[in-house]
C-alpha cells in the first residue's frame, strides 16, 4: 500500500510539473483574465490532490502534515500565480491554501468517518485509502486534460 | 431523517432547468464577468444541495454519494458556463468539483434533523432567484 500510495504521488507531482511547464512557457501570450481564470483552476486542484495523497501517505502526524499541506498550497498557488501580475498571485495565495486544507479535511474524515458521525466501522481503511487515490488520479486527469485544451480555445 | 426529502432534489433540477432555460436567450447581452458568476453560484449550488441531501438519505453510501455530488457539480458549472465561453466552464468546473467533495461530509456532520437541509435548500433557491433577477436587469 505504501509503495502503491508513492507510485500515486510521483504520477501526480510529475503531471502536476507538465502543466506547470506547458503553461510557463506560453506566458507572455495569457492576458489578466486568462491567467487569473488559470490561476484559479490549477492550484486549487493540484494543491488538493497533493494534500490529499500526502496526508494518506502519513496519517500519524496530523498536526505537522496539515500544517505542511497549507504552505505546500500557498507555494504552488505563489507558483502558478506569480507567471502574469498581482491580481492572479492573490488569487493563487488564497485558492492554494484553501485547496490545502480541503485536501487534509478529505483524508482526515476518509481515514476516520466517526469524525463526520457516521458509524466507525463503515468501510475498511484500505479500500478507503484505494478509492481516495484512485479519485485523486481521476480528477488529476481530467482537470490537466481541461487545462492543457483551455490554450487552444 | 424522514424520507420526502428526496423530493428536494427533483425541486432543485427544476430550478436549474428552469434558469438554464431563462439564460439561454439571453446569453448573448450578460458579460463575462456576471457569466463567470453564475457559473461558480450554480455549480457550487446544485453540488452542496445533491451532496446534503443524498448523504442523509443513504448513509451508508459515502463513495457513491461523493461521486455522484462531484459529478452533478461538474456537469451543471461546465453547461451553466458553456453559456459564455471557455473560461467560464473552467471556473465553474473547479468550483463543482471543489463543492460536491466537501458537501458530504458537511451534511454526514449535520444529519439531526431536516431543519438544516430546509434552510441549505432555501439557500439555493435565494441564489438562483438572486441569479435570474441579475441576468434580467442586464
Amino acid at each position: 500500500m505504501f509503495t502503491f500510495l508513492v507510485f500515486v504521488l510521483i504520477t501526480n507531482a510529475a503531471a502536476a510539473a507538465w502543466i506547470y511547464f506547458s503553461l510557463g512557457t506560453k506566458r507572455y501570450l495569457f492576458n489578466e483574465r486568462f491567467a487569473f481564470s488559470i490561476t484559479l483552476a490549477a492550484s486549487t486542484y493540484i494543491s488538493l490532490v497533493t494534500g490529499l495523497n500526502l496526508f494518506l501517505l502519513f496519517p500519524n502526524e496530523f498536526l505537522f502534515i496539515s500544517t505542511f499541506n497549507l504552505f505546500l498550497g500557498i507555494g504552488i498557488g505563489i507558483l502558478f500565480g506569480s507567471m502574469v501580475n498581482m491580481q492572479s498571485l492573490i488569487a493563487g495565495f488564497y485558492n492554494g491554501g484553501i485547496g490545502g486544507v480541503m485536501g487534509s479535511m478529505i483524508g482526515a474524515v476518509a481515514l476516520d468517518p466517526s469524525l463526520c458521525g457516521l458509524p466507525a466501522s463503515l468501510w475498511t481503511e484500505q479500500s478507503m485509502v484505494l478509492f481516495m487515490s484512485l479519485l485523486s488520479l481521476v480528477v488529476q486527469g481530467l482537470s490537466s486534460i481541461i487545462l492543457l485544451f483551455s490554450m487552444k480555445a | 431523517m424522514p424520507q420526502w426529502i428526496v423530493w428536494f432534489l427533483a425541486a432543485n433540477l427544476a430550478l436549474a432547468c428552469t434558469a438554464y432555460f431563462f439564460l439561454y436567450p439571453r446569453r448573448k447581452r450578460i458579460g463575462f464577468h456576471l457569466g463567470m458568476n453564475i457559473a461558480m453560484t450554480a455549480g457550487g449550488g446544485l453540488a452542496l444541495g445533491t451532496g446534503v441531501i443524498l448523504i442523509n438519505v443513504l448513509p451508508l453510501h459515502y463513495k457513491e454519494v461523493t461521486i455522484a455530488a462531484a459529478l452533478t457539480g461538474i456537469i451543471a458549472g461546465a453547461l451553466f458556463g458553456a453559456l459564455f465561453d471557455y473560461q467560464t466552464i473552467l471556473s465553474g468546473y473547479i468550483n463543482g468539483l471543489m463543492m460536491g467533495l466537501m458537501a458530504p461530509m458537511v451534511g454526514a456532520a449535520a444529519s439531526e434533523g431536516p431543519l438544516f437541509i430546509i434552510f441549505i435548500e432555501l439557500f439555493i433557491t435565494s441564489c438562483f432567484i438572486l441569479l435570474l433577477a441579475s441576468a434580467n436587469r442586464s
